[in-house]
């Protein structure tokens, strides 16, 4: 004969239970908390009175049979499988071990539960009888039927759960209710009760020793939202479809540079291949703002008062669910308070990230800008009932352990510390980028000379502490390099003084260039309609007229050639080596109506010459203010030639340009002189100087300028035969 | 021929007006030309002046009012999914010639261009062709081959062309010498247009290749630059051949359309409308024509025309010397065999995988160069071949010149497609500007 044997479990398994995967009160009491978030509750309030605690909700509460089929049963997973509250909430509990857990706090438990269109229910359990039992079954749970006055729930609802413990275990004087404050406030993330998603849930503490301390728990709230210098916000989205998580990091004015600024970057899941080739993680975002604990903050917040309450409340929380899993972020465990390895990264001086990419390498140790958990507050936000029901039973995912307080250890959590991690890293990487920017601009703004005042005063600091000898000797070096340097910033305000509208005639130019388009266009149609009045009353002399019109609109167009390179994107792209014939013959075609009576050769130039890489700009810019010159040289000559030669030796190639002008006039080893800006080779008297070109002694600076850019050289060299002046590019 | 002129200023207008009304008259076309310039808000005496000039000589009306309303249409369609009764200002011409530069309107928002309404004009009118002037500072563009390369209309010139025979009436325009064999034939571009557009709307969702009847062994010869142009997706590194065949137009304008802003050219690709299908046939006709001339023939390496053809094959000429009248015969002659040799032509070019279908695509002949590479037969011919050609073609010219090594030209440069043998000449004609210079020295 065959019979069935059952398992007898012992009650005092329930008091192990409790007790070894829920040890704290705080731990213990969010899950009731939780509780009233699943029910929908918008509010929930903590009563501490004489020897007991009330937890009191304005949820749906429940009927006899919810209360028997899921409160009376341990370790029912309805939570697991049912997605969201009747109230649409996303369930935060899961294994319903959060009423094992009151033991922990209280002998004994009381339940009034009212839901609507039921009978109200009052329960009561003495945990004392349950462990004295001999069997789990033998737990009795007393029940009974019973009107409840709305009072007894927040807000005047006449729905709702009061859950009061009695017999309470610990005594809870001011500083231990504060502590449990303190957990509680901070068990809803901040950024839901700040931003813009709240979710109407609010946490009440009723208790006389502690007073006032919700409210400077929250005002101290308000002041962190306020003061923020950098912000770090992150969203993952579909990650297990392969989508990438969304950093955006901002900078407040005047934290590392003087202007706002934003970056955005995006990353793949995982950040490295340790953890695995794919993300095992869906969804997450994450918010992180960090602190300037020097220097005046704003709203009238004192910095010391900042540092106090990010030391107490600060560092970067997670959230399951909206509810923040102790362990993280908290100061009673090291590996839990640093769990992101910010503190081990800045004790051991990294100075690169491991996780950023290359292309993101600034100059410098960036890295020792990370943000320490003092002066950070943030809240990274996880779903594990999602994730759970993302992996579909296979492989790992962000999954809560039974003690309630952390993550397993796994694959997907290292995933997800890796992704937070690369996020800070990016602050610290991006802040010192802007740091070194700032410097730029300030060396930049900082003239030399009073960068050398600036060494002058550190040396009068410092004259005690050097021999008097020395500090004589070094306070005149330093005092005379300060006067040559006042001569050569005047020097080169003067110059900027030419320069500056020189630039500015140079852009109304080729506006001007645009408008000669237009004008052409009319002087088209007027000669057009001149030759048809011409052929209509026979009347020669209005052709004559016509063909002038065309001849001035003929030179007009010629003149815009001068400007083309400068309007034509390819012409002004330095991606290749040019023809050095094909750029000499465009520019001397575009010199022509402004050097008239100039014969120009350009056939000595080899047609398989090449000047070294430059933009088609670039080198008839070069060849244009040489042909300048040229004209300026040869205008009281009876002869106007200028020839170009060009050749290649071994390695070596020139350009030589030669003209019939008046030459140097100064021996050619003083040549090189006419390459300083300013420098004037030819005095042209008042009749000629109208017909010059340039004439502000900067041709041939920007000559040399050009060319130096492009690894070429400038100087005049011996004449050629038959010409007065030689110059030669070399490259 | 009707033709719609669009430009801000008066003065500007008239000109332009008055331009084209004497080409019509010169070279014997019919056009009926109406302006639509700045009527309301004239700011001095000086633009008083103008308008009253414009009016006295042609119908005006006025253009603010016009792109208002062009607009409103192109919102209520996006937004509304409706197109709104009647016609509007822009409807019934058969070409709209709109300057680059409207910023004299004073319409709020971003300052208007040709450009900025181009894309709605051919969207929402039923004007089939536009051509921008003044969008860039040259005559002859050495870059692609087209024009105004950035231009959203059909074709960007200077206004100052818009009098030449060339432009209008291609035959027997031997007076001038600035011909530039990439211009259009303006006069037959609506009439082409609007066949294409017919071709389109019945075979929207039907593969573009297919459609227009690509052999088979070409698509692996087009570039990727081209496909990407019809398609993002079909540029695919791994799609293979068939991705492009499977381009439609509807696609095409839902996925690369030029025209359009994104969210409205996928907004109007969705719409089951009746008169979306029109803006789709529209804007993709002008687009593929576009994209025939530029990316395809642009190159003359998938789609090859007569002079090209010519210069690269003169075998084809048959065994006498090239003369630069009988080259230039593949030019002047619109019929078969494009003053190709008739019996080589009947042999190699007749043929129906080697000939383009260009009715009504492209305003000229042309053929598919890779079955002409692939051929043993054209091989030996140019094998054979004994007569040697120093014949360049002109592409500013429209005509064959001897190559010289002078300094007095034909002048090689290299446009900026990415193929090989992109070396090509002009003769650099004074008082024009070519663009961009470095063009020559590459």
């Amino acid at each position: 004969m065959k019979k069935t044997l059952w398992f007898k479990v012992d009650a005092s398994l329930i008091k192990e239970l409790g007790e070894r995967l829920i040890g704290r009160a705080d731990i213990a009491l969010g899950e009731l908390i939780k509780n009233s978030f699943d029910a929908d509750a918008t509010t929930c309030r903590v009563v501490f009175g004489d020897d007991r605690i009330e937890v009191i909700d304005d949820g749906h509460g429940m009927d006899a049979d919810s209360f028997e089929q899921f409160w009376m049963r341990v370790g029912t997973t309805h939570k697991l499988q049912k997605r969201e509250s009747p109230g649409g909430r996303t369930m935060t509990g899961s294994k319903g071990l959060g009423r094992l857990a009151t033991q922990f706090l209280a002998d004994r438990l009381e339940i009034t539960t009212a839901r609507r269109r039921h009978p109200s229910l009052r329960a009561w359990v003495d945990w004392r009888d349950a462990t004295n039992s001999s069997d789990l079954t033998s737990v009795g749970v007393k029940i009974e039927e019973k009107e409840v006055p709305n009072s007894d729930f927040p807000n005047n609802s006449n729905y709702g759960t009061k859950v009061t413990l009695l017999g309470l275990k610990q005594t809870w004087d001011t500083q231990t209710l504060e502590t449990l404050g303190n957990s509680l406030w901070q068990l809803r993330s901040p950024f839901r009760q700040k931003g813009t998603d709240q979710e109407g849930f609010d946490i009440e503490i009723a208790a006389s020793g502690i007073q006032g301390a919700e409210e400077a728990f929250n005002k101290g709230l308000e002041r962190v939202f306020d003061n923020w210098r950098a912000r770090i916000r992150g969203r993952l989205s579909d990650g297990r479809s392969g989508a990438k998580a969304s950093i955006t990091l901002e900078f407040k004015a005047d934290y590392g540079a003087d202007d706002a600024e934003e970056f955005k970057e995006r990353v793949t899941l995982p950040v490295r291949p340790d953890w695995g080739e794919e993300s095992l993680i869906d969804r997450c975002r994450f918010e992180i703002l960090i602190f300037n604990l020097s220097g005046r903050q704003t709203a009238g917040l004192h910095v010391g008062e900042l540092r106090e309450y990010l030391q107490s409340y600060g560092n970067i929380g997670v959230y399951d669910n909206g509810f923040r899993l102790p362990y993280y972020g908290a100061s009673v465990d090291p590996g839990g308070y640093d769990w992101l390895g910010l503190a081990a990264d800045q004790a051991r001086r990294l100075s690169v990230s491991e996780l950023l990419p290359e292309r993101l390498r600034v100059d410098g140790r960036y890295m020792l800008d990370l943000p320490a958990q003092g002066r950070v507050f943030g809240a990274v936000e996880i779903s594990t009932q999602w994730e759970r029901r993302e992996v579909r039973g296979k492989g790992e995912y962000l999954e809560i352990l039974s003690g309630r307080d952390r993550l397993h250890d796994n694959g997907a959590f290292r995933q997800l510390r890796d992704l937070i991690r690369y996020a800070t890293d990016l602050y610290a990487n991006r802040y010192r980028q802007r740091v070194l920017r700032q410097s730029e601009e300030d060396r930049d703004r900082e003239s030399s000379v009073d960068t050398q005042k600036r060494a002058l005063t550190v040396l009068e600091r410092n004259k005690d502490e050097i021999p008097t000898r020395v500090y004589r000797e070094l306070k005149k070096d330093v005092e005379s390099a300060i006067k040559a340097t006042e001569a050569h910033e005047e020097d080169l305000d003067r110059r900027a003084a030419i320069l500056a509208p020189l630039a500015s005639a140079g852009m109304a130019a080729l506006a001007l260039n645009h408008e000669i388009g237009r004008e052409t266009r009319l002087l088209q149609d007027a000669s057009a309609r001149l030759r048809r009045l011409a052929r209509r009353i026979g009347e020669p002399e209005l052709v004559e007229l016509a063909d002038q019109f065309e001849a001035i609109r003929g030179r007009m167009l010629a003149l815009q050639e001068l400007f083309a390179p400068l309007l034509d994107e390819s012409d002004k792209a330095a991606i290749s080596r040019l023809k050095v014939r094909a750029v000499a013959r465009q520019t001397v075609d575009a010199m022509r109506p402004v050097t008239p009576g100039v014969s120009y050769s350009t056939s000595g130039i080899p047609d398989d010459l090449y000047f070294p890489q430059g933009s088609f700009a670039e080198w008839s810019a070069l060849i244009q203010n040489i042909l300048s010159n040229a004209w300026n040289a040869m205008l009281q000559s009876e002869t106007r030639n200028v020839v170009f030669v060009g050749g290649q030796r071994g390695r070596k190639s020139w350009l030589r340009i030669s003209d019939t002008g008046r030459g140097l006039g100064v021996p050619l080893e003083e040549a090189a002189k006419f390459f300083q800006p300013f420098e004037r080779g030819i005095e042209l008297d008042d009749k000629l100087r109208a017909a010059a070109l340039g004439g502000q002694g900067l041709g041939l600076a920007i000559v040399r300028m050009i060319a130096s850019r492009r690894n070429a050289s400038v100087r005049f060299v011996e004449p050629e035969e038959g010409f007065a002046t030689t110059l030669e590019v070399g490259w | 021929m009707k033709i719609l002129v669009c430009d801000d200023r008066g003065d500007d207008a008239l000109s332009v007006a008055q331009r084209i009304k004497q080409a019509s008259s010169d070279y014997g076309f019919d056009a009926e030309v109406t302006v639509f310039s700045k009527k309301n808000e004239l700011k001095n005496d000086e633009e008083k002046a103008a308008l009253a000039k414009l009016e006295a000589s042609f119908p005006t009306s006025d253009l603010k009012g016009a792109i208002t309303d062009l607009f409103a249409r192109e919102e209520a369609a996006v937004e509304s999914n409706t197109l709104g009764e009647g016609a509007i200002a822009f409807d019934g011409f058969d070409i709209a010639v709109i300057d680059s530069n409207l910023a004299y309107l004073h319409i709020t928002g971003a300052r208007h261009t040709a450009d900025t309404v181009a894309g709605p004009i051919r969207s929402f009118s039923t004007t089939p062709y536009l051509v921008s002037t003044n969008g860039a500072d040259f005559d002859f563009d050495l870059q692609y081959l087209v024009g105004d390369p950035k231009t959203v209309a059909d074709f960007g010139i200077p206004a100052s062309h818009l009098g030449s025979q060339w432009l209008w009436k291609r035959t027997s325009s031997k007076l001038e010498s600035f011909r530039p064999w990439y211009w259009p034939d303006l006069l037959n571009a609506p009439k082409r247009r609007r066949e294409q557009i017919k071709l389109i709307g019945d075979n929207i969702d039907n593969s573009i290749v297919k459609t227009l009847d690509f052999p088979k062994g070409v698509l692996s010869s087009i570039p990727r630059s081209a496909v990407a142009w019809l398609s993002p997706d079909a540029d695919d590194p791994r799609a293979d051949e068939s991705a492009l065949s499977k381009v439609t137009f509807r696609t095409f304008f839902r996925n690369a359309c030029r025209s359009l802003p994104r969210n409205e050219s996928e907004a109007l690709a969705d719409s089951k409308a009746a008169w979306a299908k029109d803006v789709i046939a529209r804007v993709v006709a002008a687009e593929l024509e576009h994209w025939l001339r530029r990316e395809l023939l642009g190159p003359q390496e998938v789609l090859v025309d007569s002079p090209h053809l010519i210069s690269r094959m003169p075998f084809l000429l048959g065994s006498v010397a090239p003369t630069s009248d009988r080259l230039q015969a593949s030019v002047e002659s619109s019929d078969p065999p494009y003053g190709i040799d008739k019996g080589l032509y009947a042999a190699h070019l007749a043929i129906d995988d080697r000939q383009f279908k260009n009715e009504p695509w492209l305003d000229r002949p042309a053929f598919w160069r890779p079955p002409l590479m692939d051929s043993g037969a054209i091989a030996k011919l140019a094998l054979e071949y004994n007569q040697s050609s120093d014949f360049v073609f002109l592409e500013d010219q429209s005509r064959f010149e001897k190559r010289n090594t002078g300094e007095s030209g034909p002048w090689e440069f290299v446009s900026k497609f990415d193929s090989a043998g992109t070396l090509r000449y002009v003769g650099q004609l004074e008082g024009v500007r070519y663009a961009p210079k470095s063009s020559f020295s590459v």
